[in-house]
């Protein structure tokens, strides 16, 4: 059977004419207020099942016209695939996309450059499938679980929960049986635990022991994934990094606070109406790099991290130390002028910052320290996004509003997704004793 | 902190006057500037500073008659003349206010408590200052709030360039039982400000966590509104450090959130008393009752916290209600004091965040270094409450059962307010991560039982979930808390008052 695996897409397409491009907003409401009954913020055009879709997103990056960057429609789709090959995985998201919903498509990207209005399905698809661009890092918090999987955990969670909530009290081996018992009797009537087996073995998940290995190896897991090749560059330019975190400006809140514009002001609203609209938010950042002499200590810094997400943080379910991020990554885009960041997190953005800062700044430095006005970084690692009203005011600063924004799981938390899989596990295989009162405190 | 700064510093984010039984908040708007600005400079020596923090409890001005402190909204500031620099400097959710829609939206004040439905603070009708006064010793005497509302009356009036909007009562102050109308015991956990003379607790936050001008939990002084030297020719605010040509406004001041907060009493006591027949755990009768409703809140009663006592009431000893954590007390998990009752919603203390039932990737609660960078984090969000009651108590003795069945259609509830020096990073965020998010913690569809039950973001969610062996759950938490006002002020230092009165 084929392993279903998440995959991710992004598309950035330029946008023809000039600002304010009505016709584009326009469309791009219509697509924002046609969404699923019973809240959450789910357009309908991503909202068929059979599309898979995680997370997905329209964007606007308006420019100024006759600047050094274009204006652009950005699409993202963080999706269920089988095909092993990413480019493929992609190219079919795409097409079944594009036989899905070809017309909603069709009336935002008919204002981009090179797409006619009158395309059909396969050369809509086509012409997104050109103008993708790769992350130059990527992170994925539930890797192995598709929607069916994730949407079946949690029922079980609450059949659980409420099976709980009235069982009489007993020692926790006799409740766990007897919970256990349940769930099998309620598969055969339930139609949201339709597929559940537990006399089976369950689906691929984390392996505990690697987790735990993972885990334990805290700032190790650094070191280790560190090449050669990396610390070799980084020590040839060390002179420069030194030279650079001298030299480079770092945002000013106080003087961009104080010259806020009426414009400036209006896009924060809208930053705001955007979001905590469900659980999850999108954030979508982007900023020019300082110059092109930074651009290779950039990609080995993101070489870096796309390396240590991929042999490491993936399989824990945290980015750094953040543990309410569902999907995150990097893109050059621009020439290689611009660094756009696109994440898919739990909870209000002043939380997600506030991790950032208090949890994962090292790794943001490395990230973003070759990035304009980004807060002073020493030895490209340290300070930086612990400067936190600086970092904090950069970041939104350098925000955008995401027009559009699709959630598959409005109310569902990336620790719940993952908390879910091992209590589905637990049930699966009966847990030892100490296990079990682990399994118990996942119930909460 | 300096002596300096203590005279320099508005006393109510000091202190909250718990000796003076009697308040009033007299909420106004600035009719003539001029007029006004006059009125603060003749005020100004009169108001309460925190020089107290300096004298014994037997001189002045602890011995003053009746005391008062005046803050202001973005709008005040606007009306009184500040300039746009400062104006510009203060953080975005003041300027925008408490009543934006988004902001609103956040902060869980939809249905009822939209801000449209405001008694006070709506946006049609702007609020621009608070005064707020104190008075009295010892049980509140009816002369006490005779003479509040005469100085009220004397000082917001046409003659001084103000209007008031509305004068918010309290009830008085009682420190032998401090009980907010659900009939707990309240105003126990609340940080004390490092720096300050006479500290008689370890639960202190960084001064800069409160006031601007001071460092903060991260080490920093958060932004603070400054003015170009050349507007403060008789150079009255601070200089900033560094950079002669401003002169720091917000330095020693702090922005203030005062919500009027309404509590149907009988609905609580109603629910708890349907709802405990439901719980198998839950003991019968009117033990059941105080069972179920001591989970909601994370306390007994009399204030005795549940992961302490667990099973019945302890000893209320004041100086031992606040002194706890949740790991040395085997309470990692929830099985003691619940995940999401109220007291551990609002301060976490070294709850492992944001999932605490995964040892492997929180930490183990037994080590101490982890639970010590827990309590770390927490710091980072706390608040320095100041409420008060108002509306007077269903049942005197606040019996649970008289609570519960007596009819009442007068209004009751909280004025909640509270200093801190960033609203995004504390209020706003202990507000809608801790209070109003469902999946706190780990938790499903759980909102804070007591103020965040049923409002539309980030999703409608009204259970409540007991951990343990087994984890119980009760479910259609009502809504039994309402704004029915509110306001973002800044409570300005000395020499910030007598700028701007001196304009």
């Amino acid at each position: 059977m084929a392993v279903v695996r998440q995959e991710t897409l992004t598309v950035v397409a330029r946008v023809a004419g000039d600002p304010p491009f009505n016709g584009l907003r326009a469309a791009l409401q219509a697509i924002a207020t046609d969404q699923l009954p019973g809240g959450g913020t789910r357009p309908r055009v991503f909202a068929d099942p059979a599309l898979g879709i995680h997370f997905a997103r329209l964007v606007l990056l308006e420019e100024p016209s006759g600047g050094k960057v274009a204006s652009s429609l950005i699409f993202e789709s963080n999706f269920d695939t089988t095909f092993e090959a990413a480019e493929q995985a992609r190219f079919e998201h795409l097409k079944l996309l594009c036989e899905t919903s070809p017309a909603p498509l069709s009336s935002v990207f008919q204002h981009c450059s090179g797409f006619l209005p009158d395309l059909r399905a396969d050369q809509l698809a086509e012409a997104l499938a050109e103008r993708q661009v790769q992350a130059s890092a990527a992170y994925q918090g539930h890797i192995h679980r598709d929607l069916a999987r994730i949407r079946l955990e949690q029922h079980l969670r609450l059949v659980l929960l409420d099976f709980f909530a009235q069982a009489p009290k007993a020692a926790p081996r006799e409740l766990y049986l007897a919970a256990r018992e349940h769930v099998r009797l309620q598969c055969g009537s339930d139609p949201r635990l339709a597929g559940l087996d537990l006399n089976q073995p369950p689906p691929p998940v984390p392996d505990a022991a690697v987790r735990s290995q993972r885990l334990s190896a805290g700032v190790w897991a650094w070191i280790q994934n560190l090449s050669s090749d990396t610390v070799a560059y980084v020590i040839s330019q060390l002179c420069n990094i030194r030279r650079w975190q001298k030299t480079d400006a770092e945002y000013d809140q106080r003087a961009r606070q104080e010259a806020w514009t009426e414009a400036d002001r209006r896009t924060f609203v809208e930053i705001a109406e955007t979001e905590d609209r469900a659980l999850q938010n999108a954030l979508t950042h982007v900023v020019p790099l300082k110059a092109a002499d930074r651009l290779a200590l950039l990609m080995f810094s993101h070489a870096y991290i796309d390396a240590m997400a991929r042999k490491h943080f993936n399989d824990i379910g945290q980015l750094g130390g953040i543990p309410t991020i569902h999907f995150a990554k990097w893109l050059l885009v621009d020439d290689d002028t611009r660094l756009l960041f696109l994440s898919n997190y739990d909870s209000s953005w002043e939380s997600y910052l506030g991790d950032f800062v208090d949890r994962a700044a090292v790794g943001l430095n490395l990230a973003w320290t070759c990035t304009t006005e980004y807060p002073k970084t020493l030895f490209l690692a340290l300070r930086g996004a612990s400067d936190e009203e600086r970092f904090k005011a950069w970041s939104r600063a350098y925000q955008r509003p995401t027009q559009v924004f699709y959630t598959a799981y409005p109310e569902l938390g990336i620790a719940a997704v993952n908390n879910n899989t091992w209590i589905r596990c637990g049930l699966h295989r009966p847990p030892g004793a100490a296990e079990l009162r682990a399994w118990f405190r996942r119930l909460t | 902190m300096t002596p300096q700064d203590l005279r320099d510093i508005q006393g109510l984010i000091l202190s909250g006057y718990g000796k003076k039984p009697a308040a009033r908040y007299a909420i106004f708007q600035i009719v003539d500037p001029d007029a006004a600005r006059s009125w603060l400079g003749r005020v100004l020596a009169s108001i309460q500073y925190g020089s107290f923090r300096g004298t014994r409890r037997r001189e002045a001005p602890f011995l003053d008659d009746l005391c008062f402190n005046v803050a202001f909204t973005h709008r005040g500031f606007r009306e009184l003349g500040l300039t746009e620099t400062a104006l510009s400097g203060f953080s975005l959710p003041f300027q925008e206010g408490m009543c934006e829609a988004n902001r609103a939206r956040r902060l869980g004040d939809d249905g009822q408590s939209a801000p449209a439905n405001w008694r006070w603070g709506r946006p049609e009708q702007p609020v621009h200052g608070l005064l707020a006064v104190f008075a009295g010793e010892g049980d509140a005497e009816p002369q006490d709030w005779v003479r509040i509302q005469d100085f009220i009356r004397g000082e917001l009036c046409r003659a001084h360039g103000t209007s008031v909007i509305t004068v918010l009562d309290t009830v008085a102050s009682n420190l032998t039982r401090r009980k907010e109308h659900f009939g707990f015991r309240d105003g126990i956990a609340n940080p004390r400000i490092a720096g300050l003379p006479r500290q008689a607790t370890d639960d202190l936050i960084a001064a800069g966590e409160v006031l601007l001008g001071q460092a903060n939990e991260y080490g920093k002084e958060p932004l603070s509104p400054e003015v170009p030297a050349k507007d403060d020719p008789h150079g009255i605010l601070p200089v900033v450090e560094g950079r002669s040509e401003r002169h720091d406004f917000g330095k020693n001041g702090s922005y203030l959130v005062f919500r009027q907060l309404s509590q149907d009493v009988q609905a609580f006591w109603n629910y708890i008393e349907e709802m405990r027949h439901t719980v198998p755990d839950a003991p019968p009768g009117r033990v059941g009752r105080e069972w179920l409703a001591a989970r909601f809140v994370g306390r007994w009663l009399n204030g005795t916290p549940l992961s302490l006592f667990p099973n019945a009431p302890g000893p209320a000893i004041e100086d031992q209600l606040d002194s706890f954590d949740y790991g040395p007390n085997q309470d990692s998990f929830g099985e003691r004091c619940p995940i999401g009752a109220h007291i551990r919603r609002t301060n976490p203390r070294d709850t492992a965040l944001p999932v605490p039932h995964d040892p492997e990737l929180s930490g183990d609660p037994k080590d101490e270094s982890v639970r010590k960078e827990r309590l770390q984090l927490t710091n980072r969000h706390r608040l320095l409450r100041r409420g008060r009651a108002y509306g007077p108590p269903v049942h005197e003795d606040y019996d649970i059962d008289a609570l519960r069945l007596h009819p009442s259609v007068e209004e009751r509830g909280l004025h909640f307010l509270c200093f801190n020096a960033s609203l995004s990073r504390q209020f706003e965020f202990v507000q809608s991560n801790w209070v109003q998010n469902p999946t706190f913690a780990g938790l499903s569809s759980d909102p804070d039982p007591l103020l965040g039950a049923n409002r539309e973001l980030p999703f409608r969610a009204a259970d409540f979930t007991i951990q343990g062996c087994p984890v119980r759950r009760v479910r259609n938490l009502p809504r039994v808390v309402e704004t029915r006002g509110g306001a973002y002020f800044f409570m300005p230092s000395r020499r910030a008052l007598e700028f701007l009165s001196r304009k």
